[in-house]
């Protein structure tokens, strides 16, 4: 299911504006949407979701448009989302909240809803503590809910809101594991500020910075982009300064090695400086580069 | 069978205080009543004025203790839906879902406000000599009763904030017994005095009260509905 959005932007009253002028073609897969907090992701996941309507601009999923209330209402029925925030009933059951939904997704036969429930259930490991309260379950468990609940109605387009936050490296592989099982048979889209999330599932992804789309495209592009400006610094003096981003800190026995973005690698002429060498950069590599740059007229 | 699946899940959503809660403040206002009645006995007082004393006590649980806690009940609903993200992006209307709780919240009130209302009859602590226990004397508990959960829910909506919502209202109950006399002495104020009954008894202007509050609720919830239907206003991303 393929989603085309063209010139949409989002105003909040007391004019903030969260969306400025976005444009963007999703097909059918994992598409990832990284960013900074504050970007303006979860704003345009709401939009796409038919949470929020936006201020201006069109937006279609398949064939609905959804600037009317009849499109919204469409792609509500072919929607799984799992926001930012999932909130859940404390005193229902994870088999509880799951029916209550389906319910609400009109999934009217009890039998089919059921079987859906419990085969949900399985998948997402929660099964032997179906009956145990939510208020008792943890952050993670409630994730597995969360993404339970967005399945409920075999969507065709998947939206999940930072998934992995809050949960532990074997819960994200999991999930990870799970959302790219997931895309290779429907639209999903994954939001995210955890850039290893977008590397392990997405090919494509777009970049957000202050409410506009900073890059489209192929995760190979935007490693590309950052390919001649990445550097592994090892010292055995301070902490390289300069017109630069430390991507990461190694230390060892008797100096520390940096991976460093920027323009131009970092002096040499420090006695201390054992090497500078380049390397191969990754996708991290690629989104620090390109929040230092942000081109979007060449990106985009 | 979709539909009562539907209604045992909303009332579950609820959650056990919005049914516990208005029988315990029952239990509290008889426990009152009957401390009222027998202190006036014990210090000396003739039986008839203890069995006022009583009355009033039971009076004041239909009329103000049932109003505010279901007010405080809707407004802790309405003010905090924990999965409100997920409703907004079900094909539902969200409006509908809202409505349907505060019914539901509000109906059970109403069950316990009229099975005390049968209680007091059948005790025999009816103002009888006042005003006959029904149609009309429903109002007695029924105007308040509608305007603290319209009020409670349309505060709830506004500030988004049950603490908040829940101080306003517990505020304008307590002002009504602070501030008793300047409602009674005001031509506009005296019409949407909230405990007229328990407090001055039935007036000339008792009935016109009563129906200016039932007005007043039906004002409130549309304008409840109203936001019901505001998602981003729901989402606290409308300043």
């Amino acid at each position: 299911m393929d989603i085309r959005i063209e010139g949409l932007s989002k105003t909040y009253r007391g004019q903030t504006q969260a969306l400025r002028d976005i444009t963007l073609r999703i097909e059918p897969g994992m598409f990832g949407l990284l960013g900074p907090n504050g970007a303006g992701k979860t704003t345009l996941m709401r939009i796409l979701a038919g949470v929020l309507r936006p201020t201006r601009g069109a937006l279609w999923v398949g064939d609905h448009d959804c600037s009317t209330e009849r499109g919204r209402i469409a792609v509500k029925r072919l929607l799984g989302y799992l926001p930012q925030d999932l909130g859940v009933y404390p005193d229902l059951s994870a088999h509880e909240f799951l029916d209550y939904l389906g319910l609400l997704k009109g999934l009217r036969d009890t039998q089919a809803r059921q079987r859906r429930v419990e085969d949900l259930l399985e998948m997402v490991g929660l099964a032997e503590v179906a009956g145990r309260k939510l208020k008792g379950f943890s952050g993670g468990m409630k994730r597995r809910v969360g993404i339970a609940q967005a399945l409920l109605n075999d969507p065709q387009l998947l939206i999940v809101d930072e998934p992995t936050a809050g949960l532990d490296p074997e819960e994200r592989i999991h999930f990870r594991n799970l959302l790219a099982d997931l895309g290779a048979r429907r639209t999903v889209l994954l939001s995210t500020h955890i850039v290893e999330d977008i590397a392990q599932t997405c090919q494509r992804l777009a970049v957000m910075k202050s409410g506009q789309v900073v890059f489209c495209g192929a995760i190979g592009a935007l490693v590309e982009a950052a390919r001649g400006n990445v550097w592994q610094v090892t010292t055995t003096g301070a902490k390289p300064e300069g017109k630069f981003t430390v991507i990461s800190t190694m230390r060892l026995a008797s100096s520390a090695q940096y991976r460093v973005v920027g323009e131009a690698p970092p002096h040499t002429t420090d006695a201390a400086t054992e090497r500078v060498e380049p390397v191969e950069p990754g996708l991290e590599d690629g989104y620090v580069w390109l929040m230092r740059e942000q081109r979007p007229s060449v990106l985009v | 069978m979709t539909a009562f699946a539907r209604l045992r899940y909303e009332l579950r959503a609820l959650g056990p205080a919005a049914f516990v809660i208005p029988l315990l403040v029952t239990l509290i206002y008889i426990g009152f009543a009957w401390i009222a009645g027998d202190s006036a006995l014990r210090n000396g007082a003739s039986d008839s004025f203890a069995h006022y004393q009583a009355m009033r006590g039971l009076l004041g649980l239909i009329e103000n203790g049932l109003p505010l806690a279901a007010g405080l009940q809707v407004a802790t609903i309405t003010g905090a839906d924990p999965a409100l993200e997920l409703q907004l992006a079900l094909p539902g209307s969200y409006r509908a879902t809202g409505a349907l709780r505060l019914a539901l919240a509000s109906l059970w009130a109403l069950l316990v406000a009229v099975a005390v209302n049968a209680l007091i009859v059948v005790a025999g602590y009816w103002p009888s000599s006042l005003i006959s226990p029904t149609p009309q004397g429903l109002l007695i508990w029924l105007s308040p009763l509608l305007v603290f959960v319209t009020l409670g829910t349309t505060l709830a909506l506004v500030f988004r904030s049950r603490v908040v919502s829940a101080a306003i209202l517990a505020l304008l109950w307590i002002g009504q017994f602070l501030f008793e006399p300047l409602f009674l002495s005001d031509g506009l104020l005296k019409l949407v005095y909230l405990f007229l009954t328990e407090q001055v008894g039935i007036t000339s202007y008792w009935l016109t009260n009563r129906l200016i509050l039932l007005g007043l609720a039906l004002g409130l919830l549309c304008a409840a509905l109203w936001l019901l239907g505001r998602n981003e206003w729901l989402l606290g991303a409308e300043a």
